[in-house]
């Protein structure tokens, strides 16, 4: 019997914060995000973007972070170095960094609706979506 | 990875300040390796020891900061976090309070003052830095 594949689960990067982590679990319960200073006893904290790139697509994350140009600027990188990162969710710059609600409505809908069905190999998606 | 950042950077501008010299010795082997270094980074070796020089004052003035690559040029964040000086002053306009600040991101407060410290001392370089991450066009890989 073929094994099935893992589940994708969310690593909320540091710039986001444990409220928008505990908005996600209210608006659904169980739902597959955890925050980097929680994940492995906080050991990613001190990654660069590439290694805490690299290191998510081994563990099956997909990064949840806000839209900073170097952060996305590594993920290509990471991909012309021939690796691969697992997956990127990156906030636009219209939502606000304590928009604790807003944010988790964002990517509990998306998730939901869609994202947690896909393949995260290298792929980046911006919140909200473009219309 | 971490060293795919080859071009020059500057986070104080040399040319927009007033300058002096500063000079030392060192036991060979570390001259051999800032040379390496500054191969490496594609810069000269002086200009490579004065990035050396200053940012490590800094770091010792303002405990607590480190610097980083970032696409924008070197940048001062909170050492053995993720989280650039500022992503905290972004964070701190929003709340108007360290303490809230300091739970947005579950740190102590200390961590949220000494990145305030910082970025009150060098606001020029703090905004550049923000312009750089947040007005740049995003390159997808």
């Amino acid at each position: 019997m073929p094994e099935r594949p893992k589940p994708h689960r969310l690593l909320a990067d540091e710039n986001t914060s444990h409220r928008f982590v505990s908005a996600c679990r209210r608006l659904a319960r169980d739902f597959p995000v955890i925050h980097i200073a929680r994940w492995q006893d906080g050991s990613w904290l001190g990654l660069d973007d590439a290694t805490l790139l690299i290191s998510c697509a081994e563990a099956g994350l997909v990064l949840v972070a806000f839209d900073r140009a170097t952060l996305p600027w590594h993920a290509g990188q990471v991909v012309r170095a021939g690796e691969s990162h697992g997956g990127l969710i990156l906030f636009r710059r219209s939502v606000r960094s304590t928009a604790y609600g807003d944010q988790a409505r964002l990517v509990t809908e998306f998730w939901l609706r869609e994202g947690r069905g896909w393949d995260w190999t290298n792929r980046v998606v911006y919140l909200p979506k473009s219309p | 990875m971490s060293g795919t950042l080859t071009f020059v950077h500057s986070v104080h501008k040399l040319e927009d300040m007033s300058s002096a010299y500063v000079s030392g010795r060192v036991p060979a082997r570390y001259e051999r390796l800032v040379t390496k270094q500054a191969r490496a980074a594609r810069t000269s070796k002086s200009d490579l020891v004065a990035r050396y020089v200053i940012e490590k004052s800094l770091e010792t003035e303002f405990p607590g900061v480190s610097f980083r690559d970032s696409l924008s040029g070197r940048e001062p964040y909170l050492t053995g976090h993720r989280v650039a000086v500022w992503e905290v002053l972004v964070v701190h306009e929003e709340t108007k309070s360290a303490d809230k600040t300091a739970r947005h991101f579950g740190w102590p407060r200390i961590l949220v003052k000494r990145a305030l410290a910082y970025a009150n001392a060098f606001p020029e370089e703090i905004s550049r830095a923000r312009a750089g991450e947040t007005e740049t066009a995003s390159v997808t890989g």
